[in-house]
């Protein structure tokens, strides 16, 4: 685990460290050099994350839609841990723990049981609906596995994997139409 | 004061619409993290990345301390807060109190309010004054929460002061109903960025901006008060709130 690091790659970023620390990239970006608007700060970073490349809210982080043509430089392992929580929130940690068996995701039935009344019935009205919004959107549009529905990650040793432990609120948003 | 071994998870609703909603939230967490008096520092939300599980999944330290983002104990703080930053075998989560409960927030509505009348050089017995808030019929906690600040907002002396409701009676909407003549100074209860400050409860006014300012709607003058939020205001509340907690 700790190799990864050094160099790596989650998503659409890559890093490598250097000398001087970390530089987090976006994979396009790889061996681009001396042409990357340098993103100093997490609000920084934040704010190339939040959209897309037209300008439109991405409420999905894990989206394969991040822009390119940034580098984020890190000090520390720290910082380049902060950084990666800004770009994947709550992504490193779950791939963490998946590499140590320890990590938690739900089941179907259990996430139904948390929702109100409202929105079990008209879960229980979709029909197929659920499953479609898995295939259209999760599947597509988000770049993590599903293993609440039964996903598994691609078996690569250097790349981090990108997991999925529950359905998000872009899936309610989805489901409710 | 430090506690390296206590994460803190600032814990909000976020939004898949709209872009400022979790802004406040993430910006106040970085800035809390750089004063390096918890060993963690994480934003989580219900809509938005990372979800409150994912947040604790994540998270080095065996003690979490949540602070929720919400003004109200509400739905939101009693019931799903409270279900989903539950005790694991690994983790030790304790729920504080939601932002929006510490005494000082009566001081910064009254700020906004006192902002307001100085535009103008009224006085307070010369307007009206509503909290807006959201309300619910799942939850009484919203509710109390906005009707008890206009009672001690009305201590100050404004003609009269209400809370009024988004999902409740009596409705923000029936504002010229409630309040018949004079100016209306409306202070929003709800946390900056979200979509029921800046644009719900505006039209439902009928005023043209979500600014902090005076504003000509058609059924008359209404003081608009900025929603609570921004990471200057917030962030001491929430490190005593944290350390209250991180310390019993």
């Amino acid at each position: 685990m700790e190799t990864m690091y050094e160099a790596g790659e989650m998503g659409q970023v890559c890093w490598i460290k250097n000398e001087k620390g970390w530089v987090v990239r976006h994979i396009q970006d790889q061996d681009a050099v001396g042409q990357l608007r340098s993103v100093a700060t997490l609000d920084e970073l934040e704010e190339v994350v939040r959209w897309d490349e037209r300008g439109k809210y991405r409420p999905l982080r894990s989206e394969g839609n991040l822009v390119s043509g940034w580098q984020y430089d890190a000090n520390s392992v720290t910082e380049f841990r902060e950084g990666m929580e800004v770009i994947y929130p709550g992504l490193w940690g779950n791939a963490e723990a998946w590499k140590h068996g320890k990590l938690k995701f739900q089941i179907w039935d259990d996430v139904l049981t948390k929702q109100t009344e409202r929105v079990r019935s008209k879960v229980s009205q979709a029909g197929d609906m659920p499953r479609r919004v898995i295939e259209e959107n999760c599947k597509k549009r988000c770049l993590k596995a599903v293993l609440w529905a039964g996903e598994k990650p691609a078996d690569r040793d250097a790349k981090m994997p990108m997991l999925c432990t529950g359905p998000c609120g872009m899936f309610w948003s989805c489901l409710e139409g | 004061m430090q506690f390296k071994d206590v994460a803190l998870i600032l814990a909000g609703h976020g939004s898949t619409k709209n872009a400022e909603s979790s802004r406040f939230t993430r910006e106040t967490a970085h800035r809390i993290r750089e004063r390096g008096i918890f060993g963690e520092v994480r934003s989580a939300f219900w809509k938005e990345q990372p979800s409150y599980a994912d947040a604790i999944q994540g998270l080095g330290a065996k003690k979490v301390v949540v602070v929720p983002w919400f003004l109200a104990n509400g739905y939101f703080t009693t019931k799903i807060l409270q279900r989903e930053f539950v005790d694991t075998l690994d983790v030790e989560c304790r729920v504080t109190a939601p932002i929006g409960m510490r005494s000082e927030i009566l001081s910064h509505f009254q700020k906004r309010a006192e902002r307001l009348l100085a535009a103008k050089s009224w006085k307070p017995n010369q307007v009206s004054l509503l909290v807006a808030s959201h309300g619910t019929p799942l939850h009484a906690g919203s509710r109390v929460a906005a009707v008890d600040l206009a009672e001690q907002l009305a201590k100050d002396g404004y003609r009269t002061a209400r809370a009024v409701f988004l999902e409740e009676d009596p409705k923000i909407a029936d504002w010229r109903v409630l309040i018949q003549e004079g100016p209306v100074v409306v202070l929003p209860h709800f946390l900056a960025g979200g979509l029921h400050g800046s644009e719900d409860v505006p039209e439902l006014l009928g005023i043209s901006g979500a600014g902090e300012g005076w504003y000509e709607s058609e059924k008359g003058e209404v003081g608009y008060g900025e929603p609570l939020g921004r990471p200057e205001e917030v962030e001491e509340m929430i490190i005593e709130l944290a350390v209250a907690k991180a310390s019993k």
